[in-house]
């Protein structure tokens, strides 16, 4: 399959959840605009919160895909369920960075 | 490519019309609009047909593009299974054939009655006649029911009968079924294959699967039979490398296996179902719930017509095209898309997808008094539902070849990643298809 078909059938498969990557997209975009000068240090349970979504992530994705973790088999689908929990991790920190602070 | 019969009415106009606007290859064929004057009707307002007008749309100026076909309400029916196996409501499927069709298309609301392609025209439900000089035939196939004596296709839903393709409806009411059979603590579950090519062929494998997947969560899947009856010597799927794969997964899942029996009858309120045995002998079964695969076949207005193959093993049954350019075998100006065609694979949405850019490619060849280039290599493609939440993503050509589209997912492998493709990808995929994007 050539990359522009894979492109068009990611555009078409994001179309029905516009709203909810908007959604992140400006709860981030807040989050950077709003905390742009970070007071104090991170918080010392920031990565231990970032780490326990991305596992969550990982464990939930196969039931929310009406699947179960047993069958996470080959690579690909290992490689799959670790974005998924990487991507999540991610999004957390970036979220959470600025607020997310002592002192 | 075989010649014509008669010489296309008007072939000498188009050709002088599309002559200077194309450059040899296919590719530059495609490269800018066509300019033709050519009446294209196109038969069948399936995903065939809607992605052929939307291709041929783009491709051509000038041409006037009239659709046929009056279901106005259009079905993904991959997901036809997944609404049978009480995963997916049948809302998700349904949305209406007029939001796929682009500006330029003339849709009529009528279904077709009678082709005659010596005289270049149809016939419609309305008694308009309708002349054309190309005719793509999409009509998708005929599910034959009444070939099961004692069924009619009403009682899916009712008596422990289920049948996946019928309609989203007939998909629910069999999934209702199978809930009932799980509710009754035990029983017996039969699931049958028709002696017809059949569309979406890996269908009656997944129905098992998944029924077995919902009597495994029971816990007590002892509790429940489970028999597989096929008409065919030892094969359950054309493609070996699959076929072997499902039953060696059966013989370990205590799955009863039958093969070279043909379900030929049914006695529904006693829940009998009858066989005819290759040596014509007959056997009577009974079950608690049975899954029914039809007999198929070319809607029979293309079986009554000139275009229905005459010989060999699709006679009189399927549209004869080349199984490569997919254009008629015997009159240029027709060509084939889609379930109705008579060619030993393709008979899926996917097929479609590969189908339709050859078939447009030729198409506009054609109309350019060009070398049809393009060919079909019989690419099918299935996810073959392993469980309720894992799937194969089996993809085969003619001579049943492999032909994985993704070279780092095995053709061959049990993968929640191709579960997650057919839950949540294969329908953009295919609504992408249906506007002729991909």
């Amino acid at each position: 399959m050539s990359l522009d078909g894979i492109l068009i059938i990611l555009w078409y498969a994001a179309k029905p959840w516009l709203w909810l990557i908007a959604l992140l997209l400006i709860a981030l975009v807040a989050s950077l605009w709003f905390g742009r000068n970070p007071k104090g240090k991170p918080h010392a349970l920031l990565w231990p919160v970032v780490i326990a979504v991305g596992i969550l992530a990982m464990l939930l994705a196969p039931t929310l895909t009406q699947s179960q973790l047993s069958y996470v088999a080959t690579w690909p689908d290992r490689l799959m369920l670790l974005a998924m929990g990487v991507g999540s991790m991610l999004f957390c920190w970036l979220l959470l960075k600025s607020w997310f602070r002592s002192g | 490519m075989s010649t014509s019969p008669t010489q296309p009415l008007r072939r000498k106009l188009l050709l002088g019309l599309a002559a200077g606007a194309t450059a040899a290859s296919p590719v530059a064929l495609l490269a800018k609009p066509l300019q033709s004057q050519a009446h294209i009707v196109i038969l069948g307002a399936g995903a065939a047909g809607i992605a052929m007008a939307n291709r041929l749309r783009r491709s051509i100026t000038g041409a006037r593009i009239t659709l046929v076909g009056a279901r106005a309400q259009h079905h993904y029916q991959p997901g036809y299974t997944m609404i049978a196996s009480g995963l997916w409501q049948p809302e998700r499927v349904l949305s209406s054939t007029g939001q796929w069709l682009g500006n330029g298309i003339d849709w009529l609301t009528q279904d077709v009655t009678a082709i005659d392609a010596r005289q270049q025209r149809v016939e419609l439900s309305n008694q308009q006649q309708l002349t054309y000089d190309l005719l793509v035939v999409a009509t998708g196939c005929q599910l034959n029911y009444h070939e099961i004596e004692g069924f009619d296709v009403s009682m899916i839903g009712q008596h422990g009968i289920g049948s996946v393709y019928a309609s989203p409806a007939a998909a629910q009411a069999t999934s209702a079924q199978i809930d009932a059979l799980v509710s009754k603590g035990e029983g017996r579950a039969l699931f049958t294959l028709s002696n017809t090519p059949l569309k979406c062929a890996g269908a009656p494998l997944k129905m098992t699967f998944t029924t077995l997947s919902r009597l495994e969560k029971t816990g007590q899947r002892e509790r429940f039979q489970v028999d597989f009856f096929s008409p065919y010597p030892n094969r359950v799927f054309a493609v070996p490398t699959y076929n072997d794969f499902v039953l060696r997964r059966w013989q370990e899942q205590k799955v009863g296996f039958f093969d070279q029996r043909v379900l030929t009858g049914l006695d529904a309120p006693n829940r009998t179902a009858f066989f005819t045995h290759s040596d014509g002998s007959q056997s009577r079964e009974l079950y608690d719930f049975i899954h029914l695969v039809p007999p198929m076949s070319a809607p029979d207005v293309v079986r009554a017509s000139d275009l229905v193959w005459r010989e060999g093993p699709f006679a009189n049954d399927w549209l004869e095209v080349d199984q490569y350019s997919l254009q008629h075998r015997r009159y240029p100006n027709v060509f084939g898309v889609g379930d109705v065609i008579g060619t030993p694979f393709g008979k899926t949405a996917a097929s479609v997808k590969m189908q339709a850019p050859v078939a447009e490619h030729n198409i506009l060849a054609f109309l350019s008094g060009q070398p049809l280039t393009a060919r079909y290599n019989g690419y099918t493609s299935c996810p073959l539902i392993t469980s309720i939440g894992r799937a194969i993503l089996s993809e085969f050509g003619y001579e049943g070849k492999l032909l994985p589209s993704f070279g780092f997912i095995s053709p061959t492998e049990e993968s929640w990643l191709v579960w997650m493709m057919k839950e949540q990808m294969l329908q953009p995929a295919y609504n992408a298809m249906l506007h002729g994007k991909v």
